[in-house]
């Protein structure tokens, strides 16, 4: 349920606000839905990493332009190791090390400050 | 503790946006970018954001309607000239913003302030050229000139317009990368922009180089070597053309460049660029099957993406016009419109001289000139770097103009002044508005409307060429031109000497110019404009003959032509030049007896002289004249040390004609002496060798001229994965299709004039969108290489229907 709830009205939030406005949603809905913080870091990190990737691969499939390879070239250069790592591997990963730590740790801090006013 | 306990990840939640939300060193901010909410994917497009659209804007008085073809070329329909330049500022930013700021930081000498310290010698460079203060000097001055300043004010409005409504979800992806957003447009940046192109196209000197060679060798070698015209030519103005005015006295002084130096002259001025060039022409009725003129114009620049043209289409009672406009700036610079067409290439005189200054003390208050200290003026440069440091440099200015290099070594003027260079150049001067001349085309009904719009422009000088539906041609080598005695500026100038100075201006109605001359047709490839009996002295160098001599070939030889045959002149791939030398050196080739050799002598032999996109003698004979031209010259002039090669006429002469010269010995080989054959046969074998190393064994395929030519259009940011690579095509530097590894035909135009209306095919090597995520990024491209042309939409109303229009934007004005 607190799942859905960050990943509906956090999806909503995100289409007209700045790109943290994820962070303040899941913060609000742990502290009011979630019972631990381990609870509300996973809850929070998975539905802010489905929304980016979900929301990532509708863009990426519906685009006539490869934008992905183009920007993971841009940081890759093109050579050595990391070059070999698919570019939409490399992309997505990056997203996912950013949604899962925004969107975790705001899900966690809404326990945390919950429990220290109570 | 507590606190701690509850805060922490609070703490390392705010901590990680504030750190994602801002850049940090050289990466962009990794949050921000990486969303796919507000990031990089915001700028990927697909069909439905192509679909009609209405808006209401603020800055227009009437209705606009802005048709886009499949191309996405806009035509816009204005009902009053304000709406009209408002409109072409608001969509070309719309699909241009970036590049669009983008010229006018390189022109300003600014793009230290988003891309940070790598930037700063290219900046100190151009703000020493001084083209910011020339700039806002033009802009000051066209306040009074109530046209231009109409249609700038109008077209910043659009532009600021378009800036007012994007959000960072709608920033080109350049923006997004760099960490900054566009800031204000105005009339100034306009002019910022045409400083660019007077850079591109005048912006080089061989002054200091040929200087170091008269030192060296004194003028008896410089007049053999470095003649003021060449042997093969076929100058733009067909010989024979009757002068009919009566030219200003020029006197030339007797001394005619500044004293020698101790020590070679080394500056970072580059050469002119002899593959920025183009080529026009248009071939009167006579020779068409319409019976009307034809006219065909590609100027050849360095290739980038997004491209340096942006096609319209402008339309209002007042006007109706198609072509090509450079991005930030107002009206058609090259198209057609009802009743003419008109094309440019650039002129190449020698505009920009160096005049050696001698100061009075280390501070450079003063220098001398005319037996008098005359006050310098100082400017402090402020560089802002992206990390907010800033960097201070002082600008000095005589009247010739700005002191572009400093040298802390004392000289020959004496021994305890410090001494420096002044730059005279025509990109600098402030009179007149280069505008007009655009604005007069765009409107122009014939050939006296032509000559009108001529006297309006200064720089740089381009060869304008013009065709009319009443079956008139014409072409002028046009701009100011500085009155000069014979081979001024050739060599460094005395700063000192008034005589130096330049003397006035060529009047303009003396400027070169034909109009339908016997042969029926007018072109021009860069080459000189007129031959030796023109009173006036342009310049002592001018691109190489080889296009215009071609150019001239086919038209003299092309009866019945149509749209399609100026279309194949244009992708010529003929080689002139080897045509010229190459039999001369395959006889030399015959005494070699290196058998590793007799494969590739082969491929020479049965080679059709063709830059073709398969041919390997093409790959050999490129890079072999290359090779034999440092083999002859690099020993006494090298480069590397800032000494001039002679041209190529020049050497391919000497070899056919001298073949004893002192020369071709090589200097650095104490004990020997070579001799022409050894020098012809070395370099060959040392081209057949470096090839085998860097593309292995001579095959056809790794070999091919395409392969080893590899024309690249690189993105303007250098960003490598928003360029693209590998394009299959032939050409060459010295060939009509000028298609260079970087550079070439830019954009490519075919207009059939017609009493009833005109049919214009053309297309450029990229896309109207600036967004690499659009498919309109570089669409066009493959084409280009092939070397087709596209039907252009020119329409007569606003209502007519085609299928080649796919939507409609409409501009509503803003009920307040």
């Amino acid at each position: 349920m607190l799942y859905l709830m960050i990943l509906i009205i956090g999806g909503i939030a995100s289409y007209f606000g700045p790109w943290w406005i994820i962070a303040p949603v899941a913060l609000a809905l742990c502290w009011w839905k979630a019972k631990t913080p381990k609870e509300a870091y996973l809850t929070a990190s998975a539905a802010t990493v489905t929304l980016w990737i979900g929301y990532a691969t509708f863009l990426n499939a519906t685009a006539d332009v490869n934008l992905i390879d183009k920007i993971a070239e841009l940081f890759t250069g093109g050579v050595g190791f990391l070059a070999k790592v698919p570019k939409i591997a490399f992309v997505f990963t990056i997203m996912t090390l950013i949604a899962t730590a925004i969107g975790g740790f705001a899900g966690m801090s809404g326990v945390q400050m919950r429990r220290y006013f109570k | 503790m507590k606190i701690i306990k509850h805060f922490w990840s609070y703490l390392v939640m705010v901590g990680l946006i504030f750190l994602l939300h801002n850049p940090i060193g050289p990466l962009p901010p990794l949050g921000r970018l990486f969303s796919p909410f507000e990031g990089f994917l915001q700028n990927t497009t697909n069909k439905s954001t192509l679909t009609d659209s209405e808006l209401n804007l603020e800055g227009v008085k009437d209705e606009v309607k802005v048709i886009f073809d499949e191309n996405q070329v806009p035509h816009i329909f204005a009902k009053n000239e304000d709406d009209l330049y408002f409109t072409q500022g608001y969509v070309m930013a719309k699909d241009r913003i970036w590049q669009m700021e983008f010229y006018t930081l390189v022109a300003s000498g600014r793009l230290t302030e988003v891309v940070g310290e790598k930037a700063l010698e290219f900046d100190r460079y151009n703000r020493r050229l001084g083209m910011a203060r020339a700039a806002a000097k033009i802009a000051e001055n066209l306040k009074t000139d109530s046209i231009s300043s109409r249609i700038l004010t109008a077209y910043a409005k659009g532009v600021n317009t378009y800036i007012s409504q994007i959000d960072y979800k709608n920033l080109p992806v350049e923006y997004k990368l760099l960490g900054y957003k566009p800031a204000e447009w105005t009339p100034y940046k306009t002019i910022l922009m045409l400083m660019n192109m007077r850079s591109t196209l005048n912006g080089g000197s061989d002054d200091f180089r040929i200087t170091n060679v008269v030192d060296q060798f004194g003028f008896e070698t410089v007049k053999d070597l470095f003649p003021d015209y060449p042997v093969e030519e076929s100058p733009i103005i067909p010989v024979g053309t009757k002068w009919d005015f009566s030219p200003l006295p020029v006197k030339t002084p007797t001394k005619i460049m500044s004293g020698a130096d101790d020590d070679k002259l080394i500056v970072k001025i580059p050469s002119p660029a002899p593959e920025i060039g183009s080529n026009n022409w248009a071939i009167g009725g006579s020779k068409s099957s319409t019976g009307l003129p034809i006219l065909s114009n590609d100027p050849h620049l360095g290739l980038t993406l997004p491209s340096i043209w942006y096609q319209m289409q402008l339309s209002c009672p007042t006007v109706n016009v198609y072509g090509v406009a450079l991005p930030g700036c107002p009206g058609i610079v090259i198209g057609f419109n009802k009743d003419i067409a008109w094309g440019v290439t650039n002129v190449g005189s020698d505009v920009m001289d160096f005049y050696k200054i001698r100061f009075n003390n280390a501070e450079k208050t003063h220098y001398m000139h005319n037996d008098k200290w005359i006050p310098t003026t100082k400017y402090i440069e402020q560089y802002r770097l992206k990390s907010g440091l800033v960097i201070k440099d002082t600008l000095i200015y005589t009247h010739h103009g700005p002191v572009v290099y400093n040298e802390s070594k004392t000289t020959n003027f004496n021994k305890n002044t410090p001494a420096g260079h002044a730059m005279r150049w025509i990109a600098l001067e402030t009179t007149g508005s280069d505008l007009m001349i655009f604005h007069l085309l765009n409107r122009a009904k014939n050939y006296d409307d032509y000559r009108e719009a001529l006297t309006h422009y200064t720089a740089p000088a381009q060869n304008f060429i013009f065709a009319s539906n009443q079956n008139d041609i014409a072409i002028t080598p046009n701009g100011k031109f500085p009155l000069k005695w014979k081979e001024q500026g050739k060599y460094i100038l005395d700063g000192s000497m008034p005589e130096h100075d330049w003397q006035g201006w060529i009047p303009m109605e003396q400027n070169p110019t034909v109009k339908n001359p016997p042969r029926g047709f007018v072109s021009s490839a860069n080459q000189f404009s007129t031959d030796p009996t023109y009173p006036y002295y342009l310049g002592w160098k001018f691109a190489p003959s080889s296009r215009g001599i071609r150019i001239n070939e086919r038209l003299t030889a092309m009866t019945n032509a149509n749209a399609d045959s100026l279309r194949s002149l244009q992708n010529d791939n003929f080689n002139v030049s080897a045509r010229r030398i190459l039999p001369t050196l395959l006889t030399y080739l015959e005494s070699s007896k290196e058998a590793s050799l007799a494969p590739a002598i082969d491929i020479m032999k049965k080679w059709d002289l063709v830059n073709g996109p398969d041919a390997v003698g093409a790959t050999i004979y490129e890079a072999w004249t290359t090779e034999l031209g440092n083999w002859i010259w690099d020993d006494e002039f090298p480069s590397k040390q800032f000494l001039l090669h002679p041209s190529e006429d020049r050497t391919f002469e000497m070899i056919k004609k001298e073949s004893t010269a002192k020369w071709f010995d090589n200097t650095n080989t104490k004990d020997k002496v070579e001799t022409i054959s050894e020098i012809i046969n070395g370099s060959f074998k040392a081209t057949i060798d470096s090839l085998t190393l860097h593309n292995g064994p001579m095959n056809p395929e790794t070999w091919a001229w395409a392969k080893i030519k590899n024309t690249s259009i690189g993105h303007l940011g250098k960003i490598g994965s928003f360029s693209r690579t590998g394009i299959m095509n032939g050409g060459g530097k010295g060939i009509v299709n000028a298609t260079t590894a970087s550079t070439g035909p830019s954009w490519r135009m075919v207009v059939e004039l017609d009493k009833e209306w005109p049919r214009g095919y053309g297309l450029y090597p990229g896309g109207q969108s600036g967004n690499v995520g659009s498919k309109y990024y570089d669409n066009m491209v493959d084409k280009w290489a092939a070397g087709k042309l596209d039907t252009l939409v020119f329409m007569k109303t606003v209502d007519e229907k085609s299928a080649k229009l796919t939507r409609t934007m409409t501009i509503k004005p803003k009920n307040k």
